[in-house]
């Protein structure tokens, strides 16, 4: 029951911009196609040229170039979730990859078409927030490179006509790498407590209607950097999704939780602020009263998540530092 | 294809084996279809094309309620490709009830092809026909809809109140059916000074089949006046009383046929787009195809009513259920469908599990703007058993009894009676069921577990349930079969069967096989046409496997006996020492003249000029009851609400399992609508606006795999009723008593007495808050 549209399946991201030039009307991109496909069926989207992104090498890979986990934007969530260079650099960004849909969605769906679509319950948003990624943005007037939180508010900043997201890179986050991404051998560390390196961990969460194939109802990621010793919270970052029309950075909450261990009374003081961010967002909605519930089960499956990772971390970090990617098995597509 | 016995087949089935040695019932065989429809082979209506063909599409209400001041179809109709745009302007006026199964039913008509005031989000305003989807769907934005707006009514018991007006809906009061049954001195029974009297009201919701395919249609006329109407339905007949009715034809001039279902699990069983597609085929000359989107199934083809049930129950201390007063309000929606007779149909199961001596049931049936509700697996027994079941395990926590014992006290028992007066239970194996149940369940250890005290906490409960077997000592229930040996030993059956996916066909084949002893590949066993098959009441009522199956093993021995009578002509001996075996013909003094069945039906033929064919009507003698019992694990997320079911336990009183596999996959699929029933699915109309949130699957959610939790099956076989073999239905009683049981199991495990349905996470924090 679709409408007529022409269609283009470039090899390149080259030949892609070439085409463009050639095109007139709208112009949607195809990723997995797991949203675009059913708007295109029920006639809410109706592009006059669709191009299919899913031919082109270069948008699939999934590397680390020393200092930044690099994705491109065609990955699907399947490739994410089972990427042990995302599990153990973003470790946050395969969960919430893991858990959208189902397999048959996760074959397909695409990072790219996630953020594209910008539900404001999409999964991989929050974490996006959480690692502090950055897009890069190709179009007819060449090449952009935008934080994914300004990307996603900033009026203007927002997709243009022609626009396709290229990549998505974060700054890795495992031990042994600082925030930057710069390698810090275990014996340089610039953190006091007994010279050891920071830990860094991540989770994400979701409370969804059942255990898979669920839209969000809230989702949440963390980003966490420890200081190794007495376990203090040196920095992080905090990401709720599905209370509002983007997800959003808690950076009151963040703040409140440095210096502090990530303790149970932590949880539970964060849990109370969060809960209080529900109210604040989404007052006098009729899922307002669920939602500062449920939050509570929504940061106790994260911090525990992180709680545990973080015990992990310590019992290993005696053993000296982890030597980063094993590159060679890890990366895709490249 | 090959067919083979299934190894698990002696597991977990308790029989009280019969005389005989069966060869071809209690095997499990596979779905005469399932390679074709596992390989994509299978042409599904929707799959199906003619030369010709134009597309049908529907605009459906936007608005609760409202009279249609002016339609305005120019624009339609001046897009090239449009042969046409139906309204109630230019098509019959003729009323007519989707759910009548016989000509001269009488059931309250109030639906028609498109009606000139609409009365639910879904309701039919127009519809266009045109050569392809696309341009159909292009053309009904193009429609012009000019609407009244009229007050409405979304909530069954606000259509009740007197105290304010209610919108006249249609040209009949709230209710617009009442009825009551009562035995014994009800009232009082709760006036006694030592009775225990609990009390509840459970509300279960408006949900949606939620079949595969959703709901699609057919129809070609030919040069002499006659229409053909492929569909997957449940009901040929039906469709056919009320196409022709509507359209105005001699029943011979429609022709129905039994396309390959794709799921309906009561949706199809009423008469949705049939008469629009024939009407559009006589109108255009052409083939017409409707086929909805999942959304349109959900909002305007047919729902399970909602209900609202208030139940009180006496108990001695001692645990004897002494009495039960019963009420349930229904909401049919907007149009009467089966709205008067499916609160009989529940009240009839009250009478059914438990001996209960004074007991009395009173139903009210109203019509709400709302989609319309009609059959739906089990027809009311759901309802009913979430009703009284949740009722009576809030009667056990009160009573300091526990669930099991207090209901094994007062269960029904083999050979008792109805006491509201229905046929006789036959042999009622309930107590079997929750016997056996409680053991391999490990009951007692789970009940008394600890449920925890922390974030996550475990309980486990149970639920019983009754359901029918056809329609004898209600309606009419007979069905007529031709059954025919080819010249080289194959067979036809000749009947109206529509196989809804669970089995019919094979489940034929294997009874007519066991009687003639041949392999059941050797029939063939096409579902119904109407205008060659005999009639047929149609696959519901669970009458199929009990008065069909009985059916086809009465035809069978009759073509036996005739078979046998002419081989004995012809191999000199009596009738009776005729010896079938293996697809091979002997007489007991010669069996070294032994021949083939084709051999010999041809020698039939030649010699004594006769065909090896028997027509036979049987009339359904009894309608005994189907029992099972559900037990269920379940742990709740307190801060969360959700609910994940660990594990179900199913046991069933089938009679006999014609085929054991066909009867696990009915409990398996029961148990995942069961679930959905008490935790999930909900089509949820909004009280202020009508419209119904849960109108597309993302936000109308099933159990699907992740969460279905591990299902174990015990089939409790003691045979004795009249179906085949002793058969008795499972299709439907395998959803009846899952979603009590699993809403006893949370109500246990939180302390709570939640009894609105389904138990979505909000309800549970809730009731959580509220303790
Ligand atoms: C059954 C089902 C379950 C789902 N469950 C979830 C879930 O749990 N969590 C969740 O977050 N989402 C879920 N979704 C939504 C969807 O799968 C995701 O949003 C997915 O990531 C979209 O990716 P895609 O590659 O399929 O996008 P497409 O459908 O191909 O495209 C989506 C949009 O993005 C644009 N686009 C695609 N790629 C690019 C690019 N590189 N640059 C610019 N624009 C682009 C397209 O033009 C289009 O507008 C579900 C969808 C379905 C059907």
């Amino acid at each position: 029951m679709m409408h007529k549209f022409r269609m283009a399946c470039p090899d390149s991201v080259a030949e892609t911009l070439e085409l463009l030039a050639g095109m007139e009307g709208e112009i949607a991109y195809l990723g997995g196609g797991t949203d675009l496909v059913p708007q295109m069926q029920d006639g809410r989207r109706q592009p006059d040229w669709v191009v299919d992104l899913s031919q082109i090498p270069e948008l699939a890979c999934i590397r680390f170039d020393g200092e930044r986990i690099r994705l491109g934007s065609t990955a699907t969530f399947t490739q994410i979730a089972g990427s042990a260079l995302i599990e153990e650099q973003g470790r946050c960004l395969a969960q919430a990859a893991g858990q959208v849909g189902s397999v048959q969605i996760r074959n397909r769906a695409t990072l790219g078409g996630n953020i594209a679509s910008a539900s404001p319950a999409g999964d991989s948003l929050p974490v996006l927030l959480a690692l502090d990624a950055k897009l890069t943005v190709l179009g007819p007037a060449g090449e952009r490179r935008i934080s994914f939180e300004r990307f996603q508010i900033e009026p203007g900043e927002g997709l243009r006509r022609g626009e396709l997201i290229a990549g998505i890179d974060f700054a890795a986050g495992s031990r042994g790498h600082t925030g930057d991404g710069r390698h810090v051998p275990a014996d340089k560390s610039d953190f006091s407590a007994g010279g050891r390196h920071p830990i860094r961990v991540s989770a994400f969460g979701k409370i969804g209607s059942r255990q898979s194939v669920t839209i969000a109802k809230l989702n949440m990621a963390a980003f966490l950097e420890m200081e190794p010793g007495e376990g203090i919270v040196v920095k992080s970052r905090l990401a709720l999704g599905a209370l509002g029309r983007h997800p959003f950075r808690l950076r009151n909450v963040e703040e409140e939780m440095r210096g502090r261990r990530l303790d149970d009374s932590l949880i539970v003081d964060v849990t109370k602020r969060l809960q209080e961010v529900v109210d604040g967002a989404i007052p006098g909605r009729y899922s307002q009263t669920y939602k500062r519930q449920a939050i509570r089960g929504l940061a106790a499956d994260v911090f525990g998540d992180l709680q545990q990772q973080v015990s992990v971390e310590k019992a290993s970090s005696s053993n000296g530092p982890d030597q980063g990617g094993g590159k060679e098995e890890q990366e895709i597509g490249c | 294809m090959a067919v083979r016995g299934n190894l698990e087949d002696s597991e977990n089935r308790h029989e009280t084996a019969g005389p005989e040695k069966l060869k071809q019932v209690g095997r499990s065989y596979p779905l005469h279809d399932a390679e074709a429809k596992a390989t994509g082979r299978i042409r599904y209506t929707g799959d199906m094309s003619l030369q010709g063909m134009l597309c049908a599409r529907i605009l459906f209400s936007p608005l609760p309620h409202a009279r249609i001041r002016r339609i305005d179809a120019a624009g339609a109709l001046a897009l090239p490709g449009v042969y046409g745009v139906f309204t109630h302007e230019n098509t019959p006026d003729v009323l007519y009830n989707s759910q009548v199964w016989y000509a001269g039913q009488e059931a309250l008509k109030d639906e028609r092809l498109f009606p000139d005031t609409v009365r639910y989000i879904g309701d039919r305003v127009a519809a266009v026909v045109a050569a392809n989807e696309q341009t159909a769907a292009k053309a009904l934005g193009l429609i012009k809809v000019d609407y009244e707006e009229l007050p409405a009514v979304f909530e069954a018991e606000q259509a009740l109140r007197t105290d304010v007006p209610v919108p006249a809906l249609a040209p009949w009061a709230s209710p617009f059916f009442s009825k009551e049954i009562s035995v014994g001195h009800v009232d009082e029974c709760f006036e006694a000074p030592d009775a225990v009297v609990i009390e509840d009201r459970v509300e279960t919701p408006k949900i949606h089949h939620a079949a595969l395919e959703p709901h699609v249609c057919v129809a070609y006329p030919d040069h002499n006046g006659k229409i053909t109407v492929l569909t997957p339905c449940q009901i040929l007949y039906s469709v056919r009383l009320v196409v022709a009715t509507v359209l105005g034809l001699p029943f011979n001039k429609v022709r129905v046929l039994k396309t390959p279902m794709g799921g309906s699990f009561g949706g199809k069983q009423e008469v949705t787009l049939e008469p629009l597609a024939a009407f559009f085929a006589l109108a255009t000359g052409r083939p017409v195809k409707i086929q909805l989107t999942r959304h349109e199934s959900i909002i305007s083809t047919r729902t399970r009513t909602k209900t609202i049930g208030y139940v009180r129950t006496a108990w001695d201390k001692a645990g004897n259920l002494l009495a039960r007063d019963l009420k349930t309000v229904i909401d049919t929606g907007a149009y009467t469908s089966n709205g008067a007779i499916i609160g009989m149909a529940m009240g009839k199961k009250a009478f059914r599990l438990y001996r209960i001596p004074n007991q009395r049931y009173r139903t009210e049936s109203v019509h709400t703007n709302t989609p319309v509700a009609g059959a739906a697996r089990g027809y009311g027994s759901p309802q009913i058993h979430a009703i009284t079941e949740i009722n009576i395990d809030h009667a056990a926590r009160r009573l300091g009894i526990d669930p099991v014992k207090l209901r094994l006290r007062n269960l029904v028992r083999p050979g008792d009676l109805d006491a509201g007066g229905g046929p006789p239970l036959g042999q009622a194996q309930i107590i079997a069921c929750v016997a056996e149940g409680a053991k391999a369940f490990g009951w007692a250890q789970r009940r008394d577990a600890p449920h925890g005290t922390g974030r996550f906490r475990r309980g486990a409960g149970m639920a019983c349930a009754t359901h029918s077997n056809g329609y004898f000592g209600g309606f009419q229930d007979f069905t007529t079969m031709t059954l025919r040996m080819l010249e080289d030993g194959s067979m036809i059956l000749n009947s109206g069967i529509q196989d809804l996916g669970c089995g019919t066909v094979t489940s034929m084949k294997q009874i007519i096989a066991e009687v003639m002893a041949i392999s059941p590949d050797r029939i063939e066993a096409p579902e119904g046409d109407t205008e060659t098959s005999p009639y047929d009441v149609g696959s519901q009522a669970s009458r199929v496997t009990h008065v069909a199956g009985a059916c086809a093993l009465h035809t069978a021995g009759k073509l036996k006996e005739k078979l046998c009578r002419e081989a004995a002509k012809l191999l000199e001996c009596a009738p009776d020492e005729v010896i079938l075996q293996s697809e091979r013909i002997r007489s007991a003094a010669h069996p070294e003249k032994d021949c083939s069945y084709g051999e010999m039906v041809s020698l039939i033929q030649e010699k004594n000029r006769t065909e090896i064919i028997i027509t036979e009507t049987f009339q359904a003698q009894d309608n005994p009851g189907s029992y099972g019992a559900d037990f269920v694990e379940v742990e709740v997320d307190t801060w969360t609400g959700l609910v994940r079911v660990v594990e179900v336990l199913a046991v069933h009183d089938v009679g006999r399992a014609i085929n054991p596999g066909f009867v696990r996959g009915q409990i398996y699929g029961g148990v995942q609508m069961g679930i959905g029933y008490a935790l999930t699915e909900d089509i949820a109309v909004d009280p202020v606006s009508g419209r119904a949130k849960g109108d597309r699957f993302s936000r109308y959610h099933l159990v699907n795999m992740p969460d279905m939790p591990p299902v174990r099956v015990i089939l409790i076989e003691k045979g004795g009723d009249l179906g085949p073999f002793g058969a008795k239905s499972i299709g439907e009683i395998a959803t009846c008593p899952t979603a009590p049981a699993v809403v006893n199991a949370v109500n246990q495990a939180l302390g709570t007495n939640l009894e609105t349905l389904p138990l979505t996470p909000e309800r549970i924090l809730r009731a959580l808050a509220c303790q």
